[in-house]
């Protein structure tokens, strides 16, 4: 991982995770990302139905943002959306693939809703 | 309280505004200070005066208009309102450069004739009330503009001609015109971008091809400027170069309130690091990959090189988008959100490399 994060960012095979984490939170093949500041918590529907729609899809969630060293409350069987705090920007032959350590999934807190990171596109991967 | 509630950090570009309180924090007479910001629905930034007994006064009030809330540059203009609170601040403060500010104001006063000889009554104390508080708003605005420059350098004339622009001010009638509570743009701009040459700044930017650079060097040009106060002729002249007289007195009392920022350094740091944070920004990437572990470059040089990209180089980056049209308004607004909301980023980023850095 190491060499292709030192390339120049203008490089295509540079590979950008920004803020970057302390050194050991690099591993040989895999980097433990932290949450970010930005939430998406779902709103209540005053609709008696639930349509899956596109409309849906924007309008049924308020955003939140949570200040670093700020706590988030989550309601009891509600989810949220996060995003990863880390940018990252794969580059155009690598692939990425986001998944649960073992030790957040024996707290039973699920992540990973779009696992898949594409080569190219910059983002904050949300969870 | 609704506008300030209003006002929340996903509503105003907040990182800014953390960024300006931190920068406050290091001026002598500010460093408890808090800052509210309020949202209005006036095109407009207002610092509401808390010198009345009712405000703590370790409070400022800055309000922004709503429709510019979440935009990042247009925004800057806060630093220019957080001047009026520190020269609040330092007004009650017993600051020698302050006391001398007003020294200089009463001396100049003095000389000019057509100031003190009013025909005598209650109407001629009123009158030269008036005309003193005029002078007081002038230096205040000057001291505020050169005071935010000192703090957020060019980036802050960038903003407050783009500000001028949206509302008006810039036609050919309004920019050399004095009203009551303003400078012209005209004499405010020549101020600017004397401070900017002395910070260093001015030979780096004055060679960009963009609009706000050409209206900087041809309104600079300007020595002759129009009073539009309800006043006879000689009290307008004679107000006027009463004000031009104290503008030495404002820049000293400016770079003593600012004294802990060393003169020129901002240039240089973000000089040594433009191309690679514009190369960030050239490849849709958040510009704090562009800092080291000695934590340069530091926010202040991360806005002004986003700002001057937005500024030249947007373009650049939308050709190399497939479905982007340079031309297209739209299109350009979309990605100078981008680049607003990478550099916003990257602010957020700094404050954890700074708290994570050993």
């Amino acid at each position: 991982l190491s060499a292709r994060l030192d390339l120049p960012v203008g490089d295509e095979k540079s590979l950008v995770i920004t803020p970057r984490g302390q050194p050991e939170a690099f591993d040989e093949d895999s980097v433990d990302l932290r949450l970010g500041c930005y939430f998406l918590l779902s709103k209540r529907s005053q609709e008696p139905y639930f349509a899956p729609d596109k409309q849906t899809a924007t309008s049924l969630h308020v955003k939140v943002h949570v200040p670093l060293g700020e706590y988030l409350v989550i309601p009891a069987h509600e989810t949220v959306l996060g995003a990863t705090l880390e940018f990252i920007k794969l580059p155009f032959d690598a692939s990425g693939e986001i998944l649960t350590k073992s030790s957040v999934a024996r707290t039973f807190i699920v992540v990973e809703t779009a696992p898949w990171d594409t080569p190219g596109i910059p983002r904050l991967p949300h969870t | 309280v609704k506008p300030a509630a209003d006002a929340h950090s996903l509503s105003t570009p907040d990182p800014l505004i953390r960024l300006a309180v931190n920068q406050l924090h290091r001026i002598s007479v500010a460093k408890h200070a808090k800052i509210v910001v309020s949202l209005t629905s006036e095109l407009g930034y207002f610092q509401k005066d808390t010198s009345s007994e009712l405000f703590p006064p370790e409070i400022g009030f800055v309000e922004i208009p709503y429709s510019q809330g979440t935009s990042f540059f247009s925004n800057i203009n806060i630093y220019h309102e957080i001047g009026h609170f520190v020269y609040q601040l330092f007004s009650k403060s017993s600051e020698a450069s302050f006391n001398q500010l007003d020294v200089a104001m009463e001396k100049a006063i003095k000389q000019q004739s057509s100031l003190l000889e009013f025909t005598p009554g209650r109407r001629a104390a009123e009158r030269k009330a008036r005309l003193k508080g005029i002078l007081e708003n002038w230096t205040k605005e000057v001291f505020c503009d050169l005071f935010a420059i000192r703090l957020i350098v060019p980036a802050f004339t960038f903003a407050l001609i783009d500000l001028l622009w949206l509302v008006g001010l810039m036609g050919a009638g309004n920019e050399t015109q004095f009203d009551e509570e303003h400078p012209s743009p005209a004499l405010r701009l020549r101020e600017q971008l004397a401070q900017l040459k002395k910070e260093g700044w001015w030979p780096r930017i004055r060679t960009l091809d963009i609009d706000h650079i050409k209206l900087i060097s041809r309104l600079s040009r300007i020595d002759r400027y129009a009073v539009a106060i309800d006043e006879e002729q000689p009290v307008r002249e004679s107000l006027l170069s009463v004000f031009l007289s104290v503008l030495p007195a404002i820049e000293r009392a400016v770079q003593k309130s600012t004294e802990h920022i060393p003169r020129g350094e901002l240039a240089k740091e973000a000089a040594a690091h433009h191309e690679d944070i514009e190369a960030c920004l050239l490849n849709g990437t958040v510009p704090s990959k562009a800092v080291g572990p000695d934590l340069l470059p530091g926010p202040v040089a991360i806005i002004n090189t986003a700002y001057i990209f937005q500024l030249t180089k947007l373009g650049n980056l939308m050709d190399k988008l497939s479905d982007t049209d340079r031309n297209l308004p739209a299109d350009r607004m979309k990605w100078r959100r981008k680049v607003e909301a990478w550099t916003m980023k990257a602010l957020e980023d700094f404050e954890i490399l700074k708290a994570t850095t050993k």
